[in-house]
């Protein structure tokens, strides 16, 4: 009578195995992107920000992954500017966005102009985030302490602490040329920023 | 013994849920009906128009494509994963045009979820990407799959002509080596 209670005990957990665990592992698959976080949609846009084209673009110096500093006017009478703020590291569209630019170097070059790549994050975290990204051909400026400084100074830090997703273009002399405070939950089209540069 | 069976549930309950916790583990679905429905832009080139042999016209469906199989590549220009793939993909697709049986049965079409025509020939041109490539910015192909897009997602549809598409395998994520991929292709058409 026992053994067979035991036999009975062990065809249970048996079955439970089959039924309940085994078949639901064979069918797992590994996601893409297992290390992105997504945090659902969110308000496309969460700040307002007052400059405009033909204003002059707010000066900052942040620190930058590849170690040192970056300022804006260092590229005075030079080089054209794109900034490009993205929210947060490790969510899904800002994980994807600058890829995209790391693979159009040529466009940029061809219209003279110098990606620099924005988030409020640490460097530690830019460093572990940009890795999963390739090596990046632009500098990644971190905008973490005093947090959002230069965010807020561009008028487009959300109330949770993160920036918008925005592109500004900045000309040789400083002045916004085109800006896109962009839904935050979408990928802005790269000919329209192409396009903004063809204009310079 | 009721101490063994209330083990066993506790056992079931937590086998269960564990996929559910690992975000994104479950399996991809495709809707094979909604699939072959989806109309997109047609190829500008002539080129490879005539490698899908399509039909003249400004769109397509994917179970119009001349072949007895197709294989999908869902990617993104902005994905970091579909880049660092591009080439194994292109060798895939080298090694199908070397082997006559596959030539012709067989036909490769990448869809880009989410991005313009632009941003696909960027793609196409960095990579030097030698089979179609569709521009999805509307995220259609969505619609017929029960999971978040992640890409690279490949599909592989066998095409009845009439206007079906049977599902044969799916799989998310980066294909590591192009000849071990074509053999586990080749193996499951048997």
């Amino acid at each position: 009578m026992i053994q067979q209670k035991r036999l009975a005990t062990a065809a249970f957990f048996f079955v439970s195995f089959l039924f309940a665990g085994f078949l639901p592992v064979l069918g797992a698959s590994v996601p893409a992107d297992s290390s992105i976080y997504d945090p659902g949609h969110l308000a496309p846009i969460d700040s307002s920000t007052s400059l405009k084209v033909g204003d002059l673009a707010p000066d900052f110096s942040l620190p930058i992954l590849s170690g040192g500093s970056i300022t804006l006017s260092q590229y005075r009478n030079r080089k054209n500017v794109v900034l490009s703020f993205v929210p947060a590291a490790w969510t899904p569209v800002c994980s994807q966005q600058w890829p995209g630019y790391n693979i159009t170097k040529d466009l940029f070059d061809r219209y003279n102009t110098q990606l620099i790549g924005i988030t409020v994050d640490n460097i530690p975290t830019l460093y572990s985030w940009t890795r999963e990204m390739g090596r990046l051909w632009f500098p990644v400026a971190s905008d973490f302490w005093p947090h959002g400084a230069v965010a807020k100074k561009y008028g487009i830090l959300r109330s949770n602490g993160v920036s918008e997703r925005a592109l500004f273009v900045i000309d040789k002399k400083g002045i916004i040329r085109y800006l896109d405070v962009h839904d935050i939950n979408s990928m802005p089209k790269l000919e329209n920023l192409i396009d903004e540069l063809k204009k310079l | 013994m009721k101490s063994a069976y209330a083990i066993g549930m506790i056992f079931i309950v937590l086998i269960a849920l564990v996929p559910k916790l690992v975000k994104g583990s479950e399996q991809l679905k495709v809707n094979s009906d909604t699939l072959a429905s989806l109309k997109f832009d047609a190829p500008e080139s002539l080129a490879d128009r005539k490698y899908l042999k399509l039909h003249d016209g400004p769109n397509f469906r994917l179970a119009e494509v001349g072949a007895k199989y197709v294989i999908i590549e869902i990617f993104s220009m902005y994905c970091p994963i579909c880049q660092r793939d591009a080439p194994v993909i292109n060798q895939l697709h080298d090694l199908m045009l070397k082997i006559p049986t596959l030539k012709d049965n067989v036909k490769m079409v990448g869809i880009g979820a989410g991005n313009t025509p632009y941003e696909v020939s960027v793609f196409r041109k960095k990579f030097n990407v030698s089979f179609p490539l569709i521009a999805d910015d509307n995220f259609a192909v969505q619609k017929a799959l029960s999971q978040n897009i992640r890409t690279p997602t490949f599909i592989v549809g066998k095409l009845s002509g009439a206007g079906k598409v049977e599902i044969i395998f799916t799989r998310v994520g980066a294909i590591k080596d192009a000849g071990e991929f074509l053999k586990e292709l080749l193996a499951m058409s048997k």
